[in-house]
């Protein structure tokens, strides 16, 4: 009995101390589980934490990637409210820039807004820089704080702008006193509980401190290589200015030096002509004389002695009285005609004056087919370009002849140099059938009260990528040496800047080409 | 034709820009304009009302169902964010889908389940093949709610889960066609030419030693061990996660011994805690328990959770053998996410699962307060559970 009863107590203390154990045992599993579950969710937010950090360094580089683009402002603040809304999980983000002559904030860029009336708001919203409590950013401020409780009515009526019930807005200050961006980041009450709240805890603010440094960091930066950029681009500007400006100067001078050459060869000419078309008419005159002399001679003897008639047959007097007068006719024609050129030389070359002066378009346009006849006549390899006129009833246009001039001849030659290039592999069966051609046109615009000369070809034409290009400063399609690609450059600026009017040009590949001059008519 | 299907994700935060590029994507995914059926999930942080719409529009307004979730998993994403959308467009001459929705669980779990049996029953054929019921995810009592269906004699397989709740836990949601409504059950009938699989794992362990159910009133439990429910918590939880409930119960629940009629490889069954009544004492389960009821304190187990997706994906193949699955639906509870594994491990096992069954198939799943699917022939509700189904 004793045995049994002390087994009995010995199995119920062994039971006892089991219980006990197990107790002790499943506190300790509780415990353990207890230290799991912080351990996990320490783990969790620490993965976030660096999750967040790895985004923000991302970010950090797409900024820097767009500091060089011409827009990196428009693509800073993109990335900034992309940032906000998707990594950092607000509901909204407003970024306001500041205007000086306005001295007021205006919406520059927001996501989150997703009523059209929200939008057209944002797009009308103006911030006195003396909005409560916008003022508190003249001091050292930063940051104010709204969270979703808050009492502050002027917080309130600012979030009721803003469009956000609980809401931080930064102030970027960059380098001057006044912030120059603020950026509200928040949510409605509606949908807060869906976002990241709006509370001062150290962690958040750790973070946004950190994305708004590196976006204040990123618009000082794309500030800096804009202005540089703008410096650059200035700089190139001037350069080709000043490129444009010597190739004018470098063909002006060939022009000039062109013109005076004509002239002087038109002077030369003078002369000459001068002292034959002064002789002509007494060398007429004596040649009448003497032929009335021999008709004198002939009445009083009749019977002239022999080897006097054998010289007469030898000159054969008859032919030579009969032909004399056309000889002398033909050189007062040959005369009249080195008489035109001269004048058509001095038309061409004439130097222009400081102010536009009356002009005969056509005669502009006749003397410089005068000057370019050698290159239109037949040679071995095509005949002759025919050049066809059909002149309206212009008036005289006032402009600068000179240059007037100077356009037209570039024009011709373009297009004789155009025909010959659209010669290349036919033969001259072929070119006589289809002879290559000029047309010059000219009529009064009435409506556009303008002048237009048309000049026309029909040669190969130009593809659209050449036509656009065509009146770019050295842009040429010519061999090397055989053009500038400053010719319908310069004929443009002539046209457009000087005499205010239009050069265009038409064409397509296998249709030829067509330049318009219009001038205004003053 | 067969089936075309295509899954399309948005997490765009502009609630209709967000339905349409889901929409868009998923169409263009299937290779179809018209879709015949529509399956829906989101996360709850977009108006819900103005979602569907949105994805009704996008897809022709053909019939849609489904309801919100805690996340939202697609193939290659287990998004657990409050801005995630899913939709899959299904084209068949082989399937077919009708959908029908009741409302008031709260008040009568049976009645609405008579309800949805009533609408289905003439629309039963001898090819149905499952019933999907996407319920509310706060106030429903499956064990009535089924009973309520079966009741009527549809005896079917039904699969699905109930709908996310928004973080402050007052409402989910449940979509029917047009409809966006809160304590309801939408149900969709599976009928065609197809097999369906499915396949579950919940992956917990107790805590502690065997507990005893001591006073209890349908879904309701007020004592444990005879004291009050609180008393006994607090074994295990401090106060302020007694006070912050709702990230509590994420990693929190109770295990109740199997029934044996579920014919269960596991011991036990789990069960959420949706809710508490701090004044009442008492904590809210979404099935029946009985008073004198063996119960555990449990918690997930990361192991075993990835060794019960493994076993999970290998029992689809082993059912649907050489078929290829046309569709895959995934209703995970969202007490098995990040909460418990963390990111990067949940979307490692997420991978796998896929890679497993089938990294390019049309996937389509949701996190869930509530997972529903048969254990053996018993339709039966899970917490902390996977339910993985296919139909091939």
């Amino acid at each position: 009995m004793s045995a049994n009863h002390s087994a009995i107590l010995s199995i119920t203390e062994e039971l006892e101390r089991l219980r006990k154990e197990n107790a002790d045992l499943s506190n300790q599993v509780k415990r353990l589980t207890w230290a799991e579950r912080r351990m996990i969710e320490s783990q969790e937010q620490l993965d976030q934490q660096i999750q967040i950090y790895r985004q923000i360094n991302e970010m950090g580089q797409q900024l820097h990637a767009c500091l060089w683009q011409l827009d990196a402002h428009t693509e800073i603040f993109r990335l900034t409210v992309l940032f906000v809304i998707y990594e950092l999980n607000f509901e909204r983000c407003l970024l306001l820039r500041y205007e000086s002559d306005t001295q007021s904030y205006r919406a520059e860029a927001w996501d989150g807004y997703y009523q059209e009336a929200e939008e057209e708001a944002l797009k009308q919203l103006v911030l006195g820089i003396d909005t409560p409590p916008l003022p508190q950013f003249h001091q050292e401020l930063e940051c104010l704080i709204a969270e979703v409780n808050h009492s502050q009515a002027d917080l309130k009526a600012l979030g009721e702008t803003l469009g956000m019930d609980e809401y931080f807005l930064f102030a970027l200050k960059c380098s001057t006193e006044l912030p120059q961006f603020l950026v509200a980041i928040g949510n409605t009450a509606a949908t807060a509980k869906h976002h990241t709240r709006v509370q001062p805890n150290s962690e958040l603010m750790v973070v946004l401190n950190t994305l708004l440094s590196q976006i204040s960091a990123a618009i000082n930066q794309a500030s800096l290589y804009a202005q540089v950029h703008a410096r650059a681009e200035e700089l190139q500007t001037t350069l080709h200015e000043l490129q444009h400006a010597q190739a004018n100067l470098i063909q002006s001078e060939k022009m000039s030096a062109l013109g005076n050459l004509i002239a002087g060869v038109a002077h030369e000419i003078n002369n000459p002509i001068g002292f034959l078309l002064g002789n002509l008419q007494p060398a007429r005159d004596h040649t009448n004389d003497l032929l009335k002399l021999i008709d004198l001679y002939q009445q009083q003897c009749p019977n002239p002695s022999p080897s006097l008639q054998a010289a007469l047959g030898e000159i054969d007097l008859e032919y030579l009285r009969e032909d004399l007068p056309k000889l002398i006719d033909s050189m007062k024609l040959g005369i009249d005609r080195i008489l035109g050129i001269s004048t058509s030389l001095r038309t061409f070359s004439r130097a222009d004056q400081d102010h536009a002066v009356p002009f005969n378009l056509h005669d502009g346009i006749d003397s410089t087919i005068l000057i370019l006849k050698h290159r239109l006549k037949a040679n071995s390899s095509r005949p002759e370009i025919a050049v066809g006129l059909l002149y309206g009833e212009l008036p005289v246009v006032n402009c600068f002849p000179g240059q007037i001039n100077q356009v037209f001849m570039n024009l011709l030659a373009n297009a004789i140099d155009a025909l010959e290039e659209s010669n290349v592999g036919r033969s001259l069966e072929d070119l006589q059938a289809h002879p290559n051609r000029i047309e010059i046109e000219t009529w009064v615009d009435e409506t556009a009260s303008r002048v237009v000369v048309s000049i026309r070809d029909n040669g190969v034409g130009m593809p659209e990528a050449v036509r656009s290009r065509i009146f770019d400063h050295l842009f040429t399609t010519k061999a090397v040496g055989k053009g500038t690609g400053l010719g319908l450059a310069i004929a443009q600026q002539i046209v457009e800047e000087t005499h205010a009017g239009h050069l265009c040009c038409l064409s397509q590949p296998g249709a030829g080409t067509e330049f318009q001059i219009q001038l205004p008519l003053l | 034709m067969a089936t075309q299907a295509g899954v399309g994700i948005s997490h765009h935060r502009n609630v209709v820009q967000a339905g349409q590029e889901a929409a868009r994507k998923a169409l263009a995914a299937a290779g179809v304009e018209t879709p015949d059926f529509v399956f829906l999930f989101s996360s709850l942080g977009y108006d819900q009302q103005a979602l569907v719409q949105s994805v009704r529009a996008a897809t022709g307004h053909c019939p849609l169902s489904g309801c919100s979730g805690q996340g939202i998993i697609t193939q290659n994403e287990a998004d657990e964010s409050s801005f995630s959308v899913a939709v899959m467009v299904i084209c068949s001459d082989t399937l077919r889908f009708q959908n029908h929705v009741s409302i008031g669980l709260k008040q009568d779990p049976a009645a609405v389940g008579s309800a949805i049996a009533s609408q289905l029953k003439a629309q039963i054929k001898d090819d149905a093949l499952a019933l999907f019921l996407f319920t509310d995810g706060l106030t429903v009592n499956f064990d009535r709610l089924a009973a309520g269906i079966e009741a009527l004699g549809i005896s079917l397989p039904f699969l699905g889960g109930a709908a996310g709740s928004d973080v402050d836990m007052q409402h989910s949601y449940q979509y029917c066609n047009n409809q966006v409504v809160s304590d309801g059950v939408v149900a969709t009938l599976l009928s065609g030419q197809a097999q369906i699989a499915w396949a579950l794992n919940h992956g917990c362990i107790p805590i502690g030693c065997e507990r005893k159910v001591t006073r209890a009133s349908g879904n309701i439990i007020y004592e444990i061990d005879h004291r009050p429910v609180f008393e006994v918590l607090k074994e295990y939880l401090t106060e302020t996660e007694i006070q912050t409930w709702d990230k509590t119960i994420v990693s929190f629940c109770f295990g109740l011994k199997a029934p044996t009629r579920l014919n269960t490889d596991d011991d036990f069954v789990i069960r959420y805690l949706p809710a508490k009544d701090d004044v009442a004492g008492s904590v809210t389960l979404q099935t029946e328990v009985l008073e004198g009821s063996s119960i555990w304190v449990t918690r997930r187990d990361p192991d075993r959770i990835a060794q019960g997706v493994e076993r999970a994906a290998q029992q689809i193949k082993t059912q649907i053998g050489d078929r290829a699955p046309e569709l895959i639906f995934q209703f995970d509870c969202y007490g098995r996410g990040k909460s418990v594994l963390g990111e990067r491990q949940k979307l490692d096992l997420q991978k796998h699962l896929q890679q497993a069954v089938g990294s390019t198939l049309p996937w389509i799943g949701l996190y869930t307060n509530g997972e529903i699917a048969p254990v053996g022939e018993t339709n039966s509700f899970h917490n902390y559970t996977i339910v993985l189904c296919a139909i091939a």
